[in-house]
């Protein structure tokens, strides 16, 4: 890639490359005609009723890690976004931003995944845009995604519908995501591999909602892990959580991993692992439909939130219930998981 | 015959002990005629009589307090404060010889409005208090009504702090609320004379608290409670039994089957236990008890103490405190306890057995499932303490106030005994301090203490409220159980802060805390960097304002911000080794130990292993991990930790480096309990014969250790040099006696370096106080070894003996630090709680 002079013949070249890779996997356009992302502004007939819109940049390093690239991450980090809006995905657009001198062959892996990731989670890419910069001022590629949703039977989804009493669900195994990414960082060499949980999980939440319209809110625990995401639910829902440890799906190859690290896996990144938190009656209900999902085949009951017990100045506590009948905090972190044992 | 009108204010502990019955009877007896109140700071007696029989009331007055009672001060009031029209009739019977006449006169009202008393403070919430001896005869004696009541109590015992609900310390306000007194107990209650005048705990069989026994169902058990609970306990069930301040798991010391069920149900594989015996003389089988620690044991508060362990113990008590040196021990301090050692000796009517060995030995350990706080509720016992305990010792009389035994370590015929932690018999008794010179002194300040072993401090202008043990704040429990500490004495105490006072730690809840309060008051809020706290701490037990050189040593404290003007490293730096000046301005860093990875952050408090692996890689000896590290599937990648310095934060602190010492001498990998490591390697050193031999611990040894200087520290203390030198010299395999012997040495180095470190800052600053504080000075060793250095090179060492070495005093120091620094500086614009 070369940027400067020819930048604009080059960039023309290269979203030829995307269009050509987007219509072969059959998620460019919106109307099946098989026309590419424009450039210009695509034109689309909105469903009736709601839609709902989302963005989301991508920067990450490496760019490639065991269970995808930048390219699907792009994808599934904006669908997934607007699934936990209640919104089925209907299209995206793609912004990239590429380093001088980034090979054209990984461009094109990252685009192929991309392609792929759309098709799978049923979405068009209608629109996109690419910009090269000087060597050394970019990490390779930044990729930005769009997506407009439309909403499904304009469900009451959001972290006020919460109440005390109500269960939460976790789709699967926490933290792969992460560590996947750090080892692969690292160069740490784990003896099994573990791979990036990041997948679309529109399909899933299309069916939970079919099941139980009624679901209180969905939520994807992506960087602060479930522990932040959970805080932040608290905050907006002012009810406390208790967690059941035992219950929370760790794999044994994540949990040593962190283990090794020092690491709580319960603060570590996921990018295809949602919460849903639905009232009591409707929990088995759920889990069930979520069982027989192949993204859901490891979903659980976590725990559940409870009423506030800060009194009069609200504080919102995430307690975590150890296997002994202990009482841990899960407090937020703002930043690095810092030491805090004298 | 020639008579004086004299007045005396008394301030310190004098009111809700027994007080003015003992100045009644006191007056008396000295002939002395006059009368005493209560006021806004603690009690005033006016005397009219002869000199000599004044002098003698005063000096008795000092020699004969009540159990519970401490002065702090004793003033002379001059003859315009003593409101002499209101003494003319005791000054008119004097004047016509009669016999002596004394008074107990109510609060005058024109004393709780003057401007003097603007702290409205009415009385002081004592603590609980073991039972007395003349209550414990009454228990005993089958002739007296309250024969085996296990509720007895009088002013001089029995529970205050954790059944006070609001003062003034009135019947109503406490948890005994709803039992109303009989008619002979409000005789008692009413009689000045009476041992029970005013307590108002007071009650007897008929009219007062019962006790019953239930299964962990919840059913009751028939027969007599005390009985039937000493039957289970022989038959080696576990018992939770209700307390003073919580409830405790009790189980036979002496069946280790029982001592293992307990541990196994309560998920604590090695932490000690303490135990309770009957007397000294039973204890005396497992540990040495000099008569300064039988003193203590015997005391009020009842403490559990830390006492050198007798040879074989192991072999005998099982599972209760494995590989240490030493043993908490307790005795019997309620009616409860006392019952069920008397049961066990077979209930005598006499009391020759109180001085005799007895045979039942309990395990009594706090009732907290994992860290959380205390259980004192009858309902929460049963529903969070039946997966542990079989059976339940309940009664009706409600705990409102957690509080936990406090823990001491015996001292020597050279040194006293040390607090490590603050509770029961202790809290919330004021800590006196030194009047500020300026408007600030008035200030009420509330300091929040640290993240872990919590505590809070609250100041009503020279009287600092010091709470007991609240714990770590990493669960609801122990963040909600401060916040209620700072409710209930703002309510009984009738204040609000001026000043919140927070640690700089960055995530931590009592900063939130602070942070809140703050807010919501609208008041200032300071920050004290954790180990100036530490420091100033020590200041405040020795009452010091000088600038001193710390030294403080622990395991971790978060740089940062103190006091606005002073800064203690980064924000972020973990420190745990530090030298600093403090003064009453602020503090400066003078330095710390020279830095080493922290790999895995607080995986590697928990592993020493990790800490060894750490200083093996900074010495040039990372081959040796995975080798020495071949049982932890982690060593190899702890390298690679330690290469990429990947999650390997950079730490000084000194407590790793013990749990790292630990590990290089293979005695201990993994700490199961908080400084299980050092406490090993304390005991390993304290085992050394080398130590006995004279010549060799006369001789000094070269120290090793480099003080070098950063651009932010002047002084950098490098021990690796003294690592250098243990690596090659524990190359395993180890034997115990060169474990025990490189222990030792290893202490000795330390103190060596630590004292050379001292020196240098010394020599630079020109001063020779020095105050050493941090939990690492629980290791004794080093803490006498270190004062004794220091004192020898002509130095002041002040070193806590009354309050908590460790964290447990953070909060003291951080107030302490606070109102220096106020001393100096002009009082602001703040909102005194005077208009509310
Ligand atoms: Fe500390
Ligand atoms: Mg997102
Ligand atoms: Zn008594
Ligand atoms: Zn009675």
């Amino acid at each position: 890639l070369i940027h400067g002079g020819g930048g604009r013949a080059m960039e023309q070249l290269i979203d030829q490359l995307f269009k050509a890779e987007f219509i072969k996997a059959g998620v460019a356009g919106n109307d099946g005609t098989g026309e590419g992302p424009s450039h210009d502004a695509t034109l689309v007939t909105p469903p009736p009723g709601q839609l709902a819109v989302s963005t989301d940049s991508h920067v990450i390093t490496p760019l490639f890690f065991p269970g995808g690239n930048i390219g699907s991450l792009a994808v599934h980090g904006t669908v997934n976004d607007l699934a936990m809006g209640g919104a089925k995905p209907l299209w995206l657009s793609a912004g990239f931003i590429l380093e001088e001198g980034f090979p054209l062959k990984e461009l094109q892996t990252i685009v192929r995944s991309m392609a792929a990731a759309a098709k799978e989670a049923e979405v068009k890419i209608i629109t996109g845009d690419t910009k090269v910069v000087e060597k050394g001022k970019g990490d390779g590629v930044y990729i930005n995604t769009c997506g407009i949703g439309h909403v499904i039977n304009q469900s009451k989804i959001g972290p006020q519908y919460i109440q005390p009493g109500d269960k939460i669900l976790i789709s699967g195994f926490l933290g792969d995501h992460g560590v996947a990414v750090m080892s692969q960082r690292e160069n740490l060499g784990f003896e099994s591999e573990i791979l990036s949980d990041s997948q679309s999980l529109n399909g899933l939440v299309a069916e939970m909602l079919e099941a139980v319209p009624q679901v209180h809110c969905l939520r994807d625990p992506t960087r602060g892990g479930l522990a932040n995401t959970l805080n932040e639910l608290v905050q907006s829902a002012r009810c406390d959580v208790l967690l059941q440890e035992a219950t929370i799906p760790l794999r044994p190859a994540v949990n040593g991993a962190c283990e090794f690290l020092g690491l709580d896996p319960l603060y570590v990144a996921n990018e295809g692992k949602l919460i849903a938190i639905c009232s009591a009656e409707d929990a088995d209900k759920l889990l069930q439909v979520m069982h027989n999902h192949p993204k859901g085949e490891s979903a659980a009951i976590i725990g559940e939130f409870v009423a506030e017990k800060s009194g009069d100045n609200f504080q919102g506590y995430l307690e975590m219930e150890t296997p002994y009948g202990g009482k841990r905090l899960l407090d937020w972190l703002n930043g690095e998981q810092l030491p805090r044992i004298c | 015959m020639k008579w004086q009108i004299q007045g005396f204010a008394i301030k310190g502990i004098v009111q809700g002990v027994g007080f003015r019955p003992f100045v009644f009877n006191l007056a008396k007896q000295c002939d002395c005629s006059g009368d005493v109140c209560n006021n806004g700071l603690g009690v005033e007696i006016r005397l009219c009589g002869q000199q000599k029989n004044i002098d003698l009331f005063i000096q008795r007055l000092q020699s004969e307090l009540p159990r519970l009672a401490r002065i702090n001060q004793i003033q002379s009031l001059p003859e315009n404060q003593l409101d002499i029209e209101s003494f003319s009739e005791v000054i008119e019977s004097v004047k016509n010889n009669q016999p002596a006449i004394f008074a107990i006169r109510a609060t005058p009202q024109k004393i709780a409005n003057s401007a003097e008393n603007n702290q409205k403070i009415s009385t002081l919430i004592s603590p609980d208090a073991s039972l007395c001896d003349d209550c414990r005869s009454e228990l005993l004696d089958p002739k007296n009504p309250r024969y085996r009541y296990p509720f007895i109590n009088c002013t001089h015992c029995g529970p205050r702090y954790t059944i006070i609900a609001d003062l003034p310390y009135d019947r109503p306000f406490t948890t005994m609320a709803g039992f109303e007194l009989c008619k002979s107990c409000q005789q008692e209650y009413s009689d000045p004379q009476d041992r029970r005048f005013h307590a108002q705990p007071n009650a007897c069989n008929t009219c007062g608290p019962q006790l019953s026994l239930l299964n962990n169902q919840g059913q009751p058990i028939d027969g007599d409670p005390i009985e039937q609970t000493l039957e289970r306990l022989r038959q080696g069930e576990i018992l939770a039994i209700k307390g003073l301040g919580g409830f405790h798991l009790v189980c036979d010391a002496n069946n280790a089957d029982a001592v293992a069920k307990l541990r196994a149900r309560k998920h604590r594989p090695a932490k000690p236990f303490a135990v309770m015996a009957a007397n000294t003389a039973s204890l005396e089988r497992w540990v040495t008890i000099n008569p300064s620690t039988a003193d203590l044991l015997k005391s009020a508060q009842a403490p559990i103490v830390l006492c050198q362990k007798q040879s074989q113990i192991e072999l005998q008590i099982n599972g209760v405190a494995d590989g240490l040196n030493q043993l908490g021990v307790m005795l019997p301090y309620t009616p409860i306890h006392w019952l069920l050692f008397h049961q066990a000796a077979g209930q005598p009517a006499t009391e020759a057995w109180l001085n005799q060995p007895q045979d039942l030995l309990l395990v009594m350990t706090s009732a907290n499932p994992s860290g959380e706080p205390l259980v004192i509720d009858n309902r929460e016992a049963i529903n969070r303490l039946s997966n542990i305990a079989d059976y339940f010792l309940l009664h009706d009389r409600d705990i409102l106030i957690r509080n936990d035994d406090p823990l001491l370590i015996a001292g020597t015929e050279q040194q006293p005994s040390i607090m490590i932690r603050r509770g029961r018999g202790y809290a919330p008794a004021p800590v006196f301090l030194p009047k500020l010179l300026n408007k600030n002194n008035d200030l009420n300040i509330l300091a929040t203490g640290s993240y872990l072993k919590n505590s809070i401090c609250y100041s009503q202008g020279e009287m600092a409220h010091f709470s007991q043990h609240i714990g770590d704040l990493n669960c609801v429990g122990n963040i909600e159980f401060q916040k209620e500490i700072y409710r209930h004495l703002s309510q009984a105490y009738q204040m609000q802060p001026d000043i919140v006072i927070a640690d700089s730690h960055p995530e931590s809840p009592a900063v939130r805390f602070a942070q809140q309060i703050s807010q919501q008051l609208n008041i200032p809020l300071l920050q004290v960097q954790h180990h100036h706290a530490h420091i100033a701490a020590v200041m405040a037990e020795y009452q010091l304002a000088q600038p001193v050189i710390g030294l403080a040593l622990d395991g971790l404290g978060f740089g940062g911000q103190s006091l606005d003007i002073s800064q203690v490293a980064d924000n972020k730096s973990l420190l745990g080794g530090e030298l600093l000046l403090v003064n009453a301005d602020g503090c400066q860093h003078l330095g710390g130990l020279q830095p080493l990875a922290l790999p895995g952050g607080d995986a590697a408090a928990k592993a020493p292993w990790r800490m060894a692996a750490s200083v093996l890689f900074s010495t040039g000896n990372s081959q040796q991990i995975k080798s020495r590290f071949k049982d932890f599937a982690a060593a190899a990648f702890t390298e690679t930790m330690l290469q990429k310095q990947l999650n390997c934060p950079k730490t000084s602190s000194m407590g790793r480096l013990f749990d790292a010492c630990a590990s290089l001498l293979n005695i201990c990998q993994v700490n199961s309990f908080e400084a299980e490591a050092a406490s090993k390697l304390e005991a390993a050193a304290a085992k050394d014969a080398s130590q006995s031999n004279s010549a060799a611990a006369s001789e000094q040894p070269t120290s090793l250790a480099r003080i070098t200087s950063s651009s932010s520290q002047p002084f950098v203390l490098d021990l690796l040099p003294i690592f250098n030198v243990l690596i090659q010299s524990s190359i395993p395999p180890i034997s115990i006696s060169r474990q025990n012997q490189l222990a030792y040495w290893f202490h000795q180095q330390l103190i060596e370096a630590l004292a050379r470190w001292v020196i240098s800052a010394s020599k630079k600053t020109g001063i020779k106080d020095i105050c050493l504080s941090g939990g690492c000075f629980l290791n004794q060793i080093l803490a006498q070894g270190l004062q004794q250095k220091l004192q020898q090179l002509g130095f002041n060492v002040y070193l806590p003996i009354c309050h908590p070495v460790n964290d447990g005093s953070i909060s003291l120091g951080q107030l302490y630090a606070a109102r220096m620094h106020l001393n100096k500086v002009q009082p602001q614009q703040h909102k005194v709680s005077g208009d509310k």
